[in-house]
């Protein structure tokens, strides 16, 4: 009271000093709204942040279409001028993919596996160990748990179907949304593949909108009344992910809600409380000139300055929460979204106000208090 | 001249049915500098006078006149307004704030109306008036009930009143702490402020220039001088 912050603000110097006097209820009072907005912020990250780090995973498998061999056609794999058809309805890059099996002996064994052909792996999987060359013509990628099983590195040789070939790079594990099942498969550059069967098309759109508005055109200009191109994309994938996400984050500000009108409550009781102890020393403030309305500010003061105190450790705490979720889900500390910095502001919102609003009957209720009726007891 | 004055003021309190009149058309003149102790049994409606005159509650009839003004036409803002600029209080229980000096405590009633970059300076003269200068920065319970009624009635002082107003400003104290209160008391009637108390002590009407008996919501006109 006696510095410039007192001259200046009197009714907060006034409103710091009688928090002050509680200080464990004050504290815990704060308590409360601070966990209130960290479940709040945290809890509207943590879902920003877990839609996000799915979309990235799903990002390129969304925005593809596939194109596999539909129930009237009679083969198994597409005819050169089939794939030719895709190619010319699609208006985006299109990976065909040979399948084929053969008998692929190691080190450690020999194996009966699967073998895929395209022309840019690099676009659908990666090297865990070794590198996929640019212009790919020779030497083989052998997937992650098949180099497991038959014990091969990079460099070693690997004899499939009687040829050898050097392992020039040893795959990642397939993802969750791998477009390319590559787990227990040796992938071959094109022209060193026997089989030419096409056993899937793989169309490359820019985005999710895009690849769901190319699959659409494909259906309906590949096939007439026989389904002979079985396309798909992830368009209903995505929509039920969407809405399941967003059910997990309307339950998650939900709880963070509820806590925080817990916190409202005991700001409340604090304050009542306060009100009801106080009762002579505010009667004694109106009666040596007080106005009803000082009384009002500075018991809103009060219930304000916890909640804003509360609010912003509460909010410090939640960008602290927010890095070590970022860092687990996105990699990255600093990804904040702006999902999660719109949950984080409203955290800090919802608390300050909520307070607020809870000092607003207690304070009503000191203010109006009759001096003469609050000083007899 | 007359500072505060009531005029035939009635004040009944209704409780369901029943109403308890509290006073019965009682007027009292106040002036300036005089020390005057209002005296009577519990209930005899001592308190609600003062009350009053403190412009704490209103009369049910009759009038409280302050420097001639009647209070009734005030608004419930102009009423606080004039307790501030020219009534002061002493409580029996001081109701010091905890936490704040006795330099703050004195303060506080200027605090939000006033000057107040002064405010702490003239508090602390105040404080030196009631023999209480090298207790400036001490809080409440660092301080004796003497020195708390003393810091209490700075406190009154410090917006300049005409008028002090004192419920029983020494009950809580033993009679030698409370001979200094009356000192200070009497040292301001000397500059024209009034004291107005409600007590039972009989130290205080021996010192007061003027005992009003009450009995029974009347002025008792034998308890007095």
């Amino acid at each position: 009271m006696d510095g410039w912050l007192g001259r200046r603000f009197p009714i907060a110097a006034l409103a710091w000093q009688n928090l002050t006097r509680q200080r464990a209820r004050s504290v815990l009072a704060m308590a409360g709204i601070t966990i209130g907005v960290l479940a709040i912020a945290s809890l509207g990250m943590f879902g920003a942040t877990l839609e996000l780090s799915f979309q990235q995973s799903f990002q390129d498998s969304a925005s593809s279409v596939f194109v596999t061999p539909g129930e009237d056609l009679e083969a198994d794999a597409f005819e050169p001028e089939q794939v030719a058809a895709v190619e010319r309805y699609a208006d985006a890059p299109v990976y065909p993919v040979k399948f084929g099996s053969a008998n692929v002996t190691a080190v450690g064994g020999t194996d009966q596996v699967g073998l895929r052909s395209l022309s840019d792996p690099g676009e659908f999987t990666a090297a865990e160990r070794g590198r996929i060359p640019d212009a790919w013509r020779s030497g083989v990628l052998v997937g992650n748990t098949l180099a497991d099983d038959l014990d091969v590195r990079v460099g070693d040789s690997l004899r499939v179907d009687g040829r050898t070939f050097r392992v020039v790079a040893v795959l990642e594990p397939d993802g969750q949304a791998s477009l390319l099942s590559t787990e227990n498969a040796v992938l071959l550059p094109e022209r060193r593949m026997q089989s030419t069967d096409v056993g899937q098309v793989i169309v490359r759109a820019d985005s999710p909108p895009a690849a769901f508005e190319l699959a659409e055109r494909l259906r309906t200009e590949l096939n007439d009344r026989k389904v002979r191109y079985d396309v798909q994309d992830f368009e209903a994938a995505i929509q039920q992910f969407n809405e399941q996400i967003g059910l997990i984050r309307t339950f998650l500000i939900g709880v963070g809600a509820i806590s925080l009108l817990v916190a409202a409550v005991s700001i409340l009781n604090v304050m009542l409380m306060s009100t009801i102890e106080r009762k002579g020393e505010i009667g004694v403030l109106r009666a040596v000139g007080y106005y009803k309305r000082d009384i009002l500010r500075l018991m809103l003061t009060e219930a304000a300055l916890l909640g804003l105190l509360g609010a912003t450790i509460g909010l410090g705490l939640s960008v602290l929460m927010g890095m070590v979720i970022n860092q687990q889900l996105l990699g990255d500390p600093l990804a904040f979204t702006g999902a999660a910095v719109t949950s984080t502001v409203q955290g800090f919102l919802f608390g300050t106000i909520a307070s607020l609003l809870s000092g607003v009957y207690p304070a009503w209720k000191a203010a109006n208090a009759r001096p003469v009726e609050a000083l007899r007891d | 001249m007359v500072v505060l004055s009531t005029v035939d003021a009635v004040k009944e309190y209704t409780r369901g049915s029943s109403t308890l009149r509290a006073l019965k058309g009682v007027s009292l003149d106040i002036e300036p500098g005089e020390f005057v102790a209002i005296v009577g049994p519990s209930g005899s409606g001592k308190s609600t006078l003062l009350n009053l005159l403190g412009l704490l509650d209103e009369p049910t009839t009759g009038a409280v006149r302050v420097d001639g003004t009647d209070a009734s036409d005030l608004s419930d803002r102009e009423r606080t307004r004039t307790r501030r600029e020219t009534i002061g209080f002493v409580f029996q229980d001081f109701y010091l704030l905890p936490t704040l000096s006795a330099r703050e405590n004195v303060a506080v009633p200027a605090f939000l109306h006033g000057d107040r970059r002064t405010v702490l300076d003239r508090a602390g003269d105040l404080l030196g008036r009631v023999g209480l200068a090298d207790r400036l920065t001490h809080t409440p319970d660092e301080l004796s009930g003497g020195q708390k009624q003393r810091v209490a009635i700075a406190r009154a002082m410090i917006n300049r009143p005409t008028v002090l107003l004192a419920d029983e400003p020494t009950g809580n104290l033993d009679r030698e702490t409370g001979a200094q209160v009356l000192d200070v008391f009497g040292e301001f009637t000397t500059e024209d402020v009034a004291v107005v108390t409600v007590t039972h002590d009989e130290q205080v009407t021996e010192y007061a220039e003027r005992t009003v008996g009450m009995l029974d919501g009347v002025l008792d006109l034998e308890a007095g001088d």
